[in-house]
């Protein structure tokens, strides 16, 4: 095909002007819904991903029976096991969950009137919850870190801090520990002095007590029933079934929210990613009637081309290169629009808008082909 | 110089319900510088004869000859653009080009030059009486005359040895059809062309060389 032709056929395309633009329009429509759809799809997916990384799923344990989260009077043990201080005794609980959170009571004899309270971090007691108006204030040297650790340290009320920064307290009467003071309980309660957990009441002398709460979230949401049938290995589902005999502990795994979350963006991914398929097909179906229509009104140019001499398939190929150049252009234009609109140009864009276009070409190539059956004996038919 | 010659030519139009009998054994011999008018009553078969002629078809039976070969046998596309041109009564001009690009365009298809192309229509356009300034125009700017002349020059500008012109005049004044016909006569006379013209028009019948009458699908005795 010499270049004159292509030439003059572009210039008959321009002039043409606004059928040429109507197929560049829907071109550019189909690249432009491609382009919202990746737009939509991509922040879904990242939805998804932010989901399932972020959403804090938390574990309540309960008694056997799941009726009650507090004063369980479980053994110190079992929180142990999931701080990952069993992992010799193959207790590999910490590799499944994080954030423990675990608070145990003991009263004391001195000072009087004050209870000693052993927490895990600040927000293993609800009365620390900073929504009550509480702050804790660490010594320089110190952090909530410490209440994970063994040293015989504790936070008070301003009014207990002493000149010496230590305060005396005895469990039992045969027990006696001087304690120092590395934080201030801030419009917190008063009469409980707060302790690291594991902490002996003399060194290296570890002793078993009871938990009165504990919780934790699952370290690893993408591996949730892996967790959760690890931790089933250790606790039960709560069941009021279930043996009462002081060892057995129930697991409440609060999963609700996070599966209904997924699921609901699920069900969007599903719905945008059918919606590429059907935009394919409504684009090879507009092709085709663009193509048809295009040609409908363009029978007696293609008879009198080849009227003149052309061959069938240099007409079917002129015209298919005149659909090729207008749906590019579209692409082009709906690819620009699509860039303002979503602020980005994601490769799977770009390659579904390239599919979405070829559909559309391949739509008005079939309707094109009707050219090669041309009768042009109807060439002289009078009418235009 | 090239021949043109129907021998015992039939063509039917088929389809499922019925068959029609367009053209009924034509054995004629056409001469190059001659005007011919075919002449007939509606549906008589003449513009299926023509089209026959054009190569836009094959008879159904017997076969038309140029240059001693059935149109049936050769490259057919090759004879309509290199040796025949058609005329037709509603121009048939590309609408969207220019009088210049539609008198140029068999000769693009030719993979002449552009410029080439562009200079020998413009001298065929201006041999048929279309002026430099309408050039630029689009085929709807121009009067029927002027649009059939730009339709000749096209045909011209191909250099075909047959012209073949479909009711050249059906669409125009009769000052407008006497300036086509006396084109197409100089067409025969001066450029020894062979020129056929299907017609009803007795005055552009009296201008031929030869008339033919059609009836039924096949000649009278020619007058």
């Amino acid at each position: 095909m010499s270049f004159s032709l292509l030439s003059v056929t572009f210039k008959a395309l321009c002039r043409r002007w606004i059928a040429s633009l109507l197929l560049v329009a829907v071109a550019a429509a189909g690249t432009v819904s491609a382009f919202v759809l990746n737009g939509l799809i991509s922040r879904q997916e990242e939805a998804l991903e932010n989901t399932k990384k972020n959403t804090v799923i938390s574990c309540v344990v309960t008694d056997y029976s799941g009726s009650s989260s507090g004063n369980l009077s479980m053994l110190s043990a079992f929180v142990e096991m999931l701080t990952g201080k069993r992992r010799e005794r193959d207790c590999f609980l910490d590799d499944y969950v994080k954030n423990v959170r675990a608070m145990a009571g003991t009263p004391l004899l001195s000072p009087e009137n004050h209870a000693l309270r052993r927490i895990l971090s600040i927000d293993s007691d609800p009365l620390l919850d900073p929504i009550n108006g509480v702050s804790v204030e660490f010594y320089e040297g110190y952090s909530e870190e410490v209440l994970q650790g063994r040293e015989m340290v504790c936070i008070v009320a301003p009014d207990m801090v002493t000149e010496n920064g230590y305060i005396i307290v005895s469990p039992d009467e045969n027990t006696e520990a001087e304690i120092k003071i590395v934080g201030i309980l801030n419009g917190g309660p008063t009469g409980i002095i707060y302790c690291p957990f594991f902490m002996p009441f003399e060194e290296e002398i570890s002793v078993a007590f009871y938990v009165n709460t504990c919780s934790f979230d699952i370290k690893d949401n993408t591996k949730l029933k892996e967790s959760k049938d690890y931790i089933y290995e250790f606790f039960v589902v709560p069941d009021v079934m279930n043996k009462n005999d002081g060892l057995t502990f129930g697991v409440l795994v609060q999963d609700e929210t996070y599966h209904k979350s997924l699921g609901e963006i699920n069900s969007n991914l599903t719905m945008l990613r059918i919606m590429l398929p059907v935009l394919m097909i409504i684009c090879g179906c507009i092709g085709f009637f663009a193509g048809f229509l295009m040609t409908k009104g363009r029978i007696r140019e293609f008879a009198t081309m080849r009227c003149i001499g052309m061959k069938k398939m240099q007409i079917f190929f002129l015209v298919i290169g005149e659909l090729l150049f207008l749906a590019a252009f579209g692409m082009l234009l709906g690819g620009g629009i699509g860039f303002i609109i979503e602020g980005n140009l994601s490769p799977k864009a770009i390659s579904d808008s390239a599919i979405i276009t070829a559909v559309y070409i391949i739509g008005t190539a079939i309707a094109a082909l009707r050219i090669v059956r041309i009768n042009i004996m109807k060439l002289s038919n009078k009418e235009e | 110089m090239n021949s043109l010659s129907a021998k015992e030519v039939f063509y039917e139009y088929r389809n499922s319900f019925q068959t029609v009998k367009a053209v009924n054994g034509i054995s004629y011999n056409f001469e190059s510088g001659r005007v011919y008018a075919v002449v007939g009553v509606s549906g008589s078969g003449k513009t299926t004869f023509l089209s026959l002629l054009a190569g836009l078809d094959i008879p159904t039976e017997g076969k038309i000859e140029f240059d001693g070969n059935a149109t049936s046998d050769i490259d057919r596309d090759n004879y309509r653009l290199n040796h025949v041109s058609v005329i037709y009564q509603n121009f048939n001009l590309f609408y969207h080009l220019t009088v210049l690009e539609n008198a140029a365009y068999p000769l693009y298809v030719k993979k002449m030059p552009k410029a080439a192309a562009e200079e020998l229509a413009k001298e065929k356009l201006l041999k048929v009486g279309i002026t430099e300034s309408q050039f630029k125009r689009l085929p709807n700017m121009l009067s029927g005359g002027e649009q059939q002349r730009v339709a000749i020059a096209r045909a011209l500008a191909c250099g075909s040895e047959i012209i073949l012109a479909d009711e050249p005049t059906g669409n125009l004044d009769s000052k407008n059809s006497r300036n086509i016909v006396e084109i197409l006569k100089n067409l025969a006379h001066e450029e020894n062309r062979c020129v056929i013209i299907v017609t009803h028009d007795p005055s552009v019948a009296e201008a031929a060389d030869i008339v033919l009458k059609m009836e039924d699908g096949a000649f009278e005795d020619s007058i």
